[in-house]
């Protein structure tokens, strides 16, 4: 019924809000877009998954396994495929493109390799468990999800706005420039955005998980084209984008499926891509494109 | 006859306006210098007569035609060419083949053309290359031919630029800053360029700081400040003007802004 | 049979190969003038389906049926380079990235046209026709000392290199003459090659839709050689293939995706551990040459040494400028 299809819609929106948001502080900070981000979140599924199901640990390891992992490959993407490419003269926009376009196929292959095709189980122990609000059902899993995700952004936003930290990464962000002459450590903060980026993508992994209870090594592709929808629906760099327009597609996708053609859902992130290109390409909050000297 | 005239032309970015209804005209055959402090909205100018981007007001109109919407190649084809502040070549092309991409509208050669080498394809191929080696000679860059560009010295390139801008056989020529950071010999053979260039026919409007050699090569100057012109007239005349020094050098009074 | 050594399954190889190069040489027209276009895989399922549905349901010989294929990939490439002409850079990328998974996703669901998922079999093979055709007059290739599945597989692999040395002939003549030079100047500065006269619009579409109209001819091709397409033909591995030829090969100059793709078909068939890791190969490639070589193993200084060796050096250096 609609309500519970509003649950769903806001469920899983709230999950691909969390993916977009690693997208987008990446975007503000390095003005890139990380094509590993879909990848790192499929590991941390896996990851998650490894822990939950077949180490029937509790879920909250899992969490912070994926935490764990996702991290040290955020880490690790931005030292070896990033950093190099900085601040090299002349250097084309699409260079750290392709460098992430690499990194998300090596991993997308090497978990192929480590943990084969086709759906896995992703297990927990309260998958059943369910109330009734008035006429609707709910899952626990549902509300469990809705509420690692609002603690995440909230968690996220006050880091943002209130510590030290966000608020250099918000200054390297306007101006990478600026930001080091007033005494920023850009590098680490780039460092940590990427790190943190990638986290958010291992959370959301296990989310995934727990919301669908099938994972495999192709929701990294999926996944990551439809955050790149949103960023780029919402506005790139927009945190406030990124969770509207996360949201939003959980919502369109869900609505799709229930009361339209299931086969058309994936279209409609890639559709919703190229419309909002050719309509508004800064999307729904984002600034103005730069004019880029050709 | 009047070759390009400009009819309270504006343009703003924002709030800002960078040039406010300006109005000047350019003769065919004369050299007219704009100039001003830095900021004053000359190379602006330059490129709403170029169409790099359409006025907010006002007209801009070459032989009588109105150009303002035109695009950029369009307003090439029809005879305005241009060089830019801070030097636009092709670095990673040779000095010839930045002159041939010069030459692009005044050839023709397509696709098939191209690609099944025809008479008339051959042809035009060697008139461009006889055309450009040319223009090469005359800017003086006779024997660098085949350097690319990036790797010529400074004042080359500035030359170069120059030679690219007259393969499009334009009626008009515009010149922004073509003497910047040139030493006095070099500065002399821009001015020599310039008088050659109106000698073949081409009527040539003029950026510039180094004051000598604007008073020495124009035939009229337009003063530009804060986006408007403040005066227009023949060096001797703009050399006197208090508006003129006044803008180039602040007012006497400390009026407590910048 | 003196033929013996001339392998089937090697012929096969080496039509991939062409088809590769081909593919590579599409992505490198498009980049020259500075449009990094990932969506060719699309196109190349557009000229693959056209062709086959046209041979398969309507009869239409096959040499129309490929025409067909790759003109309706050259107009979607219009289609998709005059809305491309208000993106840049990475944005672009995405665009076309996305326009290739939604021909992708269209095709699955499209099943009444397509077969869906299941895809489109007995599609008319290039060297079968032939071999049944000559069969008609009497021919058979035990005459020339051949086998049938020999003489089939060399076929195809005559008329795939045929076409491939044309096409790069063309995009060689093309890539030196008034045309080239205009996507040079456009790749390198596009407003100053806007003020020197070039109509940039124009020349920008147009190589979009050279490069679409070329991948769907590979893609018809495709179609004829294999026999059989499905959508998983056509996936974003295929996009991502498409872009490690032109980045490892070399975006700079027309002979480096031609190299990557040669280079990259054959280490594989090559060396079997390479063929197992192949993506992750690729991937490990993709940032290594961002890193250390972005312009990739061909460019034009290389090219330059190579074609001149034995005659005296130019008054200047050809390093890099990188």
């Amino acid at each position: 019924m609609f309500a519970e299809q509003l649950i769903n819609g806001i469920t899983l929106g709230s999950i691909y809000a969390i993916v977009a948001l690693g997208y987008t502080i990446v975007f503000g900070v390095l003005d890139i877009i990380n094509m590993a981000h879909g990848e790192i979140f499929m590991f941390g599924a896996f990851v998650g998954m490894l822990i939950a199901t077949k180490a029937h640990a509790p879920l909250w390891a899992a969490f912070l396994g994926a935490i764990a992992v996702t991290a040290v490959m955020g880490y690790l993407l931005e030292r070896i495929a990033l950093r190099p490419l900085r601040g090299r003269s002349g250097g084309s926009a699409l260079a750290p493109l392709i460098s992430t376009i690499g990194v998300s196929i090596l991993l997308e292959n090497t978990a192929h390799k480590l943990f084969g095709a086709g759906n896995q189980l992703f297990e927990t122990s309260f998958a059943e468990i369910k109330f009734e609000v008035g006429p609707v059902t709910v899952y626990l899993v549902q509300a469990a999800i809705l509420a690692i995700a609002i603690l995440l952004m909230a968690g996220l936003w006050l880091w943002l706005y209130k510590t030290r930290a966000g608020k250099g990464l918000r200054a390297t962000a306007e101006n990478l420039e600026t930001a080091g002459l007033l005494g920023v450590d850009t590098t680490k903060i780039i460092t940590a955005t990427v790190v943190v980026a990638s986290s958010m993508g291992g959370v959301a992994g296990v989310l995934v998980g727990m919301a669908f209870n099938y994972i495999n090594n192709q929701m990294g592709l999926s996944m990551g084209l439809k955050g790149l929808a949103i960023i780029i629906f919402g506005g790139m760099g927009s945190v406030a984008g990124a969770v509207a327009g996360g949201i939003l597609l959980g919502l369109s996708e869900t609505f799709v499926v229930a009361y339209g053609s299931s086969g058309y859902r994936d279209a409609i992130a890639f559709i919703a891509i190229i419309v909002v290109l050719l309509i508004k390409p800064q999307g729904l909050f984002g600034q103005a494109l730069p004019e880029t000297r050709r | 006859m009047t070759l390009l005239e400009l009819a309270n032309v504006g343009k703003r970015f924002g709030g800002l306006a960078a040039v406010d209804g300006v109005s000047f005209s350019v003769e065919e055959g004369e050299i007219l210098g704009l100039i001003g402090p830095n900021g004053a909205g000359k190379t602006t100018l330059f490129n709403l007569i170029t169409s790099i981007f359409p006025p907010s007001g006002g007209h801009v109109l070459f032989r009588g035609e109105p150009i303002e919407g035109l695009r950029p190649n369009s307003i090439t084809r029809k005879g305005i060419s241009r060089t830019f502040q801070n030097i636009r070549l092709f670095a990673q092309m040779t000095a010839r083949e930045n002159v041939m991409v010069g030459r692009h509208a005044r050839s023709r050669a397509g696709i098939w053309g191209s690609v099944l080498k025809t008479g008339s394809q051959r042809a035009e191929e060697a008139q461009i290359r006889e055309k450009t080696g040319e223009l090469l000679a005359l800017m003086g860059l006779a024997g660098f031919e085949e350097f690319p560009a990036g790797k010529l010295p400074y004042g080359h390139q500035r030359r170069l630029e120059i030679a690219r801008a007259l393969a499009a056989e334009p009626k008009l020529l515009l010149l922004d800053e073509p003497a910047a950071g040139m030493n006095e010999s070099e500065t002399r053979e821009i001015h020599q360029s310039i008088l050659t260039i109106r000698a073949l026919g081409v009527t040539v409007l003029l950026i510039e700081h180094d004051m000598s050699l604007v008073m020495k090569v124009c035939d009229r100057l337009v003063v530009l400040n804060f986006g408007q012109k403040i005066a227009e007239g023949t060096p001797e005349e703009i050399r006197v003007n208090p508006e003129v020094v006044e803008a180039y050098l602040g007012r006497e009074e400390d009026d407590g802004n910048a | 049979m003196p033929f013996d050594w001339l392998n089937p399954y090697h012929l096969q190889v080496a039509s991939f190969l062409l088809i590769n190069v081909l593919l590579g040489v599409s992505i490198y027209i498009t980049l020259a003038t500075g449009q990094l276009s990932l969506g060719n895989a699309g196109f190349m399922s557009i000229g693959a389906y056209a062709s086959a549905i046209l041979t398969t349901l309507h009869g239409i010989p096959m040499p129309v049926g490929i025409l067909l294929g790759s003109l309706l990939a050259g107009a979607s490439g219009v289609l998709v380079g005059i809305p491309a002409l208000r993106l840049r850079g990475v944005y672009l990328a995405i665009a076309t990235l996305g326009f290739g998974e939604v021909v992708r996703v269209v095709f699955v669901n499209w099943e009444s046209l397509t077969g869906g998922a299941v895809g489109i079999a007995a599609i008319p093979q290039m060297g079968r026709e032939i071999l049944a055709a000559l069969g008609k007059s009497g021919f058979s290739p035990g005459t020339l000392g051949l086998r049938n599945n020999q003489f089939i597989s060399l076929s195809v692999f005559l008329i795939l290199l045929a076409a491939t040395l044309l096409s790069i002939l063309f995009f060689l003549r093309l890539s030196s003459s008034r045309v080239g030079r205009a996507y040079n100047a456009i790749r390198m500065d596009e407003t100053a090659a806007e003020a020197a006269g070039i109509d940039t619009t124009y020349y920008k579409v147009l190589a979009f839709s050279q490069g679409a109209l070329l991948s769907g001819f590979a893609g018809a091709l495709f179609a004829h050689t294999t026999s059989y397409i499905s959508p998983a033909d056509f996936t974003y591995h295929r996009a991502v293939e498409i872009l490690v030829f032109a980045v490892f090969g070399g975006g700079e100059h027309l002979l480096g995706p031609v190299f990557g793709a040669m280079f990259l078909t054959v280490v594989p068939e090559a060396l079997r551990f390479v063929s197992d890791y192949r993506y992750i190969i690729y991937g490990i490639l993709l940032v290594l040459m961002m890193t250390f070589r972005p312009q990739g193993v061909i460019d034009p200084p290389l090219v330059g040494r190579l074609t001149r060796r034995g005659t005296a050096e130019g008054p200047w250096r050809s390093d890099s400028t990188r």
